[in-house]
């Protein structure tokens, strides 16, 4: 009998096997491939290792049930990262009676802001960033883990978020700017007197 | 990628979830989609017949039946 590897098979092959014969093998290659990611991303998220593993066993339960739009125009990961992270997000709200996260800021207006050089981002030491970023709305803090620990392009990004390329563009420049402002205020430069 | 040469990469690393948790996890979502499967079977198998059924009832209301109809009746 013809056996199937697991590495042999594309997420996009798994797929459609999967869906051509609703097979357990498949099923839980797929799952074996991305609960690690998704758990992960849940417990990041939701600071709470009981909800994150109510929070994945449903988002599998969507992915799954969804699995046949699925257009392969993105990459699967990207898929499952926005599934995750909006399934997350609806909980956050949910528990906080917070109705708009993102859109509140979108209406913020058009306040010219300062771009920060990347550079300055990537060389906060980490405990620091750790904390800085604890500082930081739940989509301003995922948008920079994204960008800058994920490595996920503009174009990704705005498939996980639902929002158009420059809209994310500016939503990194906000981020990173008040990533920066909270750096400043929770680490102030000490001036040195004499 | 960026995260290599600096603190974003060792930000939030991935957790392994615990074995049982993992099994868990699995168990209850193919149980959750065997149960989503079979009443999808169920649905689609009445409804699956309701559809037909009124497939077969507007046929016999369409266009060229009210014609035949009406020219039924002239004679």
């Amino acid at each position: 009998m013809k056996t199937v590897t697991k590495k042999q098979l594309t997420d996009e092959e798994v797929i459609d096997r999967y869906l051509a014969t609703q097979s357990s093998v498949y099923f839980s290659m797929l799952y074996d491939r991305y609960i690690t990611k998704v758990y992960s991303k849940a417990i990041s998220l939701l600071k709470d290792e009981a909800k994150a593993q109510d929070a994945a066993q449903e988002i599998f339960i969507k992915i799954f049930t969804h699995l046949a739009k699925f257009n392969k125009k993105s990459k699967f990961s990207t898929w499952v990262y926005s599934i995750t992270y909006n399934f997350c997000i609806d909980v956050i709200r949910k528990s906080k009676k917070q109705s708009k996260l993102f859109s509140d800021e979108e209406a913020e207006g058009q306040e010219v802001i300062e771009e920060i050089d990347d550079k300055v981002l990537l060389e906060m030491e980490l405990e620091r960033l750790k904390t800085v970023l604890d500082l930081l709305n739940v989509d301003d803090k995922a948008v920079l883990i994204m960008k800058y620990k994920e490595g996920l392009s503009i174009k990704e990004i705005s498939e996980v978020f639902d929002k158009t390329e420059s809209a994310i563009k500016m939503k990194i420049k906000r981020a990173k700017h008040k990533c920066q402002q909270k750096y400043l205020e929770t680490f102030p430069v000490e001036e040195e007197f004499e | 990628m960026m995260s290599e040469f600096s603190s974003w990469g060792l930000i939030e690393p991935d957790v392994e979830p615990p074995k049982i948790v993992k099994k868990t996890i699995q168990k209850n979502v193919m149980a959750q989609l065997t149960m989503a499967r079979f009443i999808g079977n169920i649905v689609d198998l009445y409804v699956g017949k309701v559809g037909q059924t009124i497939i077969g009832l507007a046929e016999t209301f369409d266009d060229d039946g009210a014609v035949k109809y009406q020219s039924h009746d002239d004679k």
